[in-house]
């Protein structure tokens, strides 16, 4: 019913902080000056719905108050739909606000997604007109460049880190990933608003998403490793580690878990032995990741 | 501010280190110089005379070799471009010399005199030594691209995307010659270059949508063979050569399309697919067998390249449904189908290690494997924020040329969220996972033309054999008032390989922390974390040789790291409106052992495990403390003085022991050349002044 809009002007009147700080955003922007339905002409009520029957519920209030009498009718916050921890609305129904306008580009498999599934809301990692975190003296973080920083927290890896603790502390260990340095964040490898692949990969598989970054090792190659052909993981932890090289275990044990043979193989060998020391197996075998020599079989060509 | 706020900002600063900052771990991924710098500067300008156009403009660590640059322009609500130019170092170790310089691409040399004098005197190696060069052995990335997005209405969208980056410097290479007699480290040149370029489209209604897009990624490598001399023989004879010569990673590209789906079934019902088909090529020419012109009757090559052609399709389809209120269903399927047409060459025979032929045949396997997978789950509303799912997931996982040629795993999984209070929320999950190989054949993807003992019954590989896996893990999120939240994580995974009597044996995680944060006032707030993590690992080998074959030579290895992270600290914001403060610290602290075994008996006859002695305890130290005031000086600009301490020990029987001669340790390398690579402990003192404007 149309009528039941009141138009955004209206929200300004009470929410002025709230409205100022909304209309600096890009979305804002959109709804105010270039909207492109009749969804984003409604700007505040495209998302809190049709305000009617709030304001005058509201200006029944400040009458009332005006008067010098105790009001007596329903509270204004009942006919507006609001968000967050207190909200009396689903995560569900709080999302389907959102997701009127945003199911699509990666928002497209959200439904039924693992952050969907366990009752996640939108604005459990997003802000549209909250003030943006305190002014940062020092992080321990730093976030990438981006034009995206509607968010809780001072960066995009402390809203992730809030349910995942544990990918904070590998993040802090001796072998990492440029993610601490800002050069990297969570969504650099995950689309944590659903994906098709497992662990919300952005890509169809583990080795898939490294490939982004280290198309060299995609290969095809004359003689392939297979665990590597599989699944980088295999060998390497991609959060952090505190072995060299992002590795799990450190050579020679890493290898010696597939790997024995007569020979070298097959020993324990001393911890001062060319098989131990520097990268152990791989002092040799530098191939690992596939060789395209016709004497690399052995990945050491 | 908000009345007027600000269109930009630019933070300059200048910066003074005390303490040893050349250590690779300190420069890792970054590039902190004493002098001025830029920290960052940033421009916003919106409607953009009068219009709806748009410019914005930012940049962190200008001019340094990790700064960034992003600028956008566009229309809102109707396009946007983005550029970006990025810059990433990494540092693998400053304390490296070498006696190689590269002549031409890819070439390493050493000069014939030393080569002479090394010949006729390895033990001259250490005098030989005083002529290597220093070596930072770095590598930086330079990535430039651009995007736009055009959106000509709310449901219609296009993309298109290109990006150029350069990788370019050296990376420490292992090397050998003549078997393990030469084992020569080099600095590997790198010279990469990779283009992406990719195009999509979008359409997205409340009733559902698509995406179709292509992409292309073409991999360019300047260098792709690696000669290197032999510093200990200048002359080429069979069994010993004077050179080596390997491939490096060959030129390839992949393309892939794309296309995904979503198709509201009706109000509560969706069915989302998704298509993509990924081929990934490789054709560069093959080297010869072996650069040693003293290695006689080398057969010819079967083929001139490779022809490396493999293909990746991947389909999913998901169903979620709401069918009641309080009931939420999801179904998936996937199929991960990676098909591999690459001709499986055979090789008569080969040269090994550029030293002679190895009398061995060797055939290359195209290896392959589809999974698909099938699950379901279904989750129950107790009230709002309280929930139990049940979950089930079949996987079957085909490979050609592996071990298992079949392999099936059923997961079964429970989650209960419970939220009592408005306070207090938790969730918990139990998951039990079993995989079941159809058979197993040891030693076929290895070596399907024989040429090496077979494995020892019961050594099955770890990624493919028998295995059950059982996860449980707590979550619990306490905020006790406004002001204090808590939160605590407890994690458990242990895998057991019961079926394996060799290889890895078994493996348990125990991952653990505490988070509590605190608002002591409005603008003051306290945080704490802890974690602690245990890994454990058992595998058992034998040590054997073809007349020597018994369990008496059985040892096994036990595998412990511990991993205790500490963070703390304090924030302090617009006290009196002109004093913001930040100070933390953090610690990660990690420990390993590897503990090794025998399970023989040394006095029988034949015994040959002696070398099963426990490895030196393992451990790095990252403390980081920063503190940072920030005062504003007026309404547009800001001070902010900053100390930052870093240290980083570490314990590391295998790296803090390099060097270009490693005789000392196993005389084996009388004749070998190391890099001497370490990463070795820090401790800098980063102190730091700097002024925001803000205009």
């Amino acid at each position: 019913d149309v009528s039941q809009y009141v138009g955004s002007k209206a929200c300004d009147e009470c929410h002025h902080q709230g409205y100022r700080k909304f209309a600096l955003t890009k979305m804002a922007k959109v709804f105010f000056d270039a909207p492109r339905n009749e969804l984003e002409q409604q700007g505040c009520e495209a998302c809190h719905g049709p305000a009617q029957e709030h304001v005058e519920a509201a200006r029944a209030h400040d009458r009332a108050r005006a008067s010098g009498i105790a009001y007596q009718g329903p509270p204004s916050g009942q006919f507006i739909l609001r968000f967050g921890k207190d909200s009396p609305l689903s995560a569900r129904d709080q999302n389907d606000r959102c997701l009127q306008c945003h199911e699509k580009g990666q928002r497209l498999f959200w439904q039924g997604s693992a952050h969907e599934s366990r009752g996640l809301a939108c604005v459990t990692c997003h802000q549209v007109h909250q003030d943006p975190p305190a002014a940062v003296a020092a992080a321990r973080f730093q976030q990438p460049l981006t034009g995206n920083t509607l968010f809780p927290k001072r960066t995009q890896m402390e809203v992730c880190f809030d349910c995942h603790p544990m990918r904070k502390a590998q993040l802090l260990r001796s072998s990492h990933m440029p993610v601490r340095e800002g050069l990297m964040t969570c969504a650099s490898c995950h689309n944590v608003h659903g994906s098709p692949n497992p662990k919300l990969l952005i890509a169809a598989t583990v080795n898939d998403t490294c490939y982004k970054c280290h198309p060299e090792r995609r290969g095809p190659f004359l003689w392939e490793h297979p665990p590597v052909m599989e699944n980088c993981l295999n060998c390497h932890e991609a959060h952090g580690s505190s072995r060299a090289q992002l590795l799990r275990i450190n050579p020679p044990r890493l290898c010696q878990e597939c790997h024995t043979s007569t020979g070298h193989p097959g020993t324990p060998q001393l911890a001062t032995s060319r098989y131990v020391f520097n990268r152990g197996c791989t002092n040799c075998h530098s191939q690992i990741h596939g060789s395209n020599s016709p004497s690399g079989s052995r990945f050491q060509r | 501010q908000d009345a007027n706020p600000s269109i930009g900002d630019v933070e300059i600063g200048l910066r003074t280190l005390a303490g040893d900052r050349s250590s690779s771990q300190f420069n890792e991924y970054r590039d902190i110089t004493p002098g001025l710098y830029i920290q960052r500067a940033s421009l916003d300008l919106e409607h953009l005379f009068q219009t709806n156009y748009f410019l914005t403009f930012q940049t962190r660590q200008s001019w340094q070799k990790d700064q960034r640059f992003l600028g956008t322009f566009g229309n809102y609500g109707k396009f946007s471009c983005t550029a970006r130019w990025e810059g990433t170092p990494h540092d693998f170790t400053n304390t490296a010399a070498t006696l190689y310089t590269m002549t031409s691409s890819g070439v390493l040399t050493i000069p014939g005199a030393t080569r002479t004098a090394l010949q006729s005197n390895p033990a001259s190696l250490p005098q030989a030594l005083a002529g290597a060069t220093p070596l930072n052995v770095a590598l930086t990335r330079k990535l430039g691209g651009g995007s736009c997005q055009f959106t000509p209405s709310a449901a219609w969208s296009f993309n298109l995307q290109y990006s150029h980056e350069a990788e370019n410097g050296y990376r420490p290479f292992g090397t050998t010659l003549n078997n393990t007699t030469n084992m020569l480290e080099v600095p590997e040149p790198v010279d990469y270059k990779t283009q992406e370029v990719q195009a999509g489209v979008e359409y997205g209604t409340r009733k559902g949508g698509f995406q179709a897009g292509y992409a292309a990624s073409l991999f360019g490598n300047e260098n792709q063979a690696l000669v290197w001399d032999n510093p200990f023989n200048a002359t080429d004879a069979a069994g010993s050569a004077s050179r080596g010569r390997l491939a490096l990673y060959p030129n390839n590209n992949a393309q892939s399309l794309n296309f995904a789906g979503a198709l509201n079934l009706s109000r509560t019902t969706r069915l989302m697919v998704s298509v993509s088909s990924d081929w990934m090529r490789q054709n560069a020419s093959f080297l010869p067998f072996t650069i040693n012109t003293a290695v006689a009757n080398v057969p010819a090559l079967p083929a001139n390249s490779l022809n490396g052609r493999k293909t990746a399709v991947a389909t999913n389809i998901t169903l979620t449904s709401h069918p009641l209120a309080r009931l939420s269903l999801t179904a998936h399927y996937r199929d991960y189908d990676y098909i591999n047409d690459t001709p499986s060459l055979f090789f008569s025979n080969y040269v090994m290690t550029d030293s002679a032929l190895a009398n061995l045949a060797r055939q290359s396997l195209p290896y392959a494997f589809n999974q698909q997978s099938i699950g379901t789950s279904a989750t129950w509303l107790l009230h709002k924020g309280e929930s139990v799912t049940v979950g089930y997931e079949f996987v079957d996982l085909s490979r050609q040329h592996r071990d298992v040629a079949d392999s099936r795993e059923h997961t079964g999984s429970v989650t209960l969220d419970l939220n009592p209070k408005k306070w207090f929320s938790m969730r918990t999950t139990y998951e039990h996972a079993q995989r079941d190989p159809q058979t197993y054949v040891a030693n076929l993807e290895l070596y399907p033309q024989g040429g090496n003992p077979a494995l020892i019954p019961g050594w099955e590989l770890y990624d493919e054999a028998e295995r059950t896996r059982t996860k449980g893990g707590t979550l619990m999120q306490v905020d006790a008032s406004d002001r204090l939240s808590f939160s605590a994580s407890y994690d458990l995974t242990q895998d057991r390989y019961n079926e394996s009597l060799y290889g890895l044996l078994g493996y348990r995680a125990l991952e653990s922390s505490a988070d509590v944060s605190y608002q002591l006032y409005n603008n003051v707030s306290l945080f704490g974390t802890y974690a602690y993590e245990r890994y454990k690992s058992d595998q058992r080998s034998r040590q054997y040789s073809a007349s020597n074959d018994t369990s008496n030579n059985d040892w096994e290895s036990y595998i412990r790291d511990a991993i205790q992270t500490l963070s703390a600290g304090a924030s302090v914001s617009r006290l009196r409106n002109k004093v913001s403060v930040d100070v933390f610290y953090s610690l990660s602290f990690a420990k390993g052992q590897i503990d090794n075994r025998i399970l023989g008996n040394p006095s029988l006859a034949g015994f040959l495990v002696t070398t099963a002695q426990d490895y030196p305890e393992t451990g790095t130290r990252y403390h980081q403390l920063t503190g940072a005031v920030r005062y504003r000086l007026s309404n547009n600009l800001s001070s902010k003085l900053q100390y930052q301490w870093e240290r980083y020990d570490r314990t590391d029987f295998q790296l803090q022991i390099m060097s270009p001669s490693m005789s000392l340790y196993d005389s084996g390398t009388k004749t070998s050349l190391f890099l001497g690579g370490d990463v070795p402990p820090y401790q800098v003192h980063i102190l730091s002044v700097s002024l925001d404007y803000r205009f």
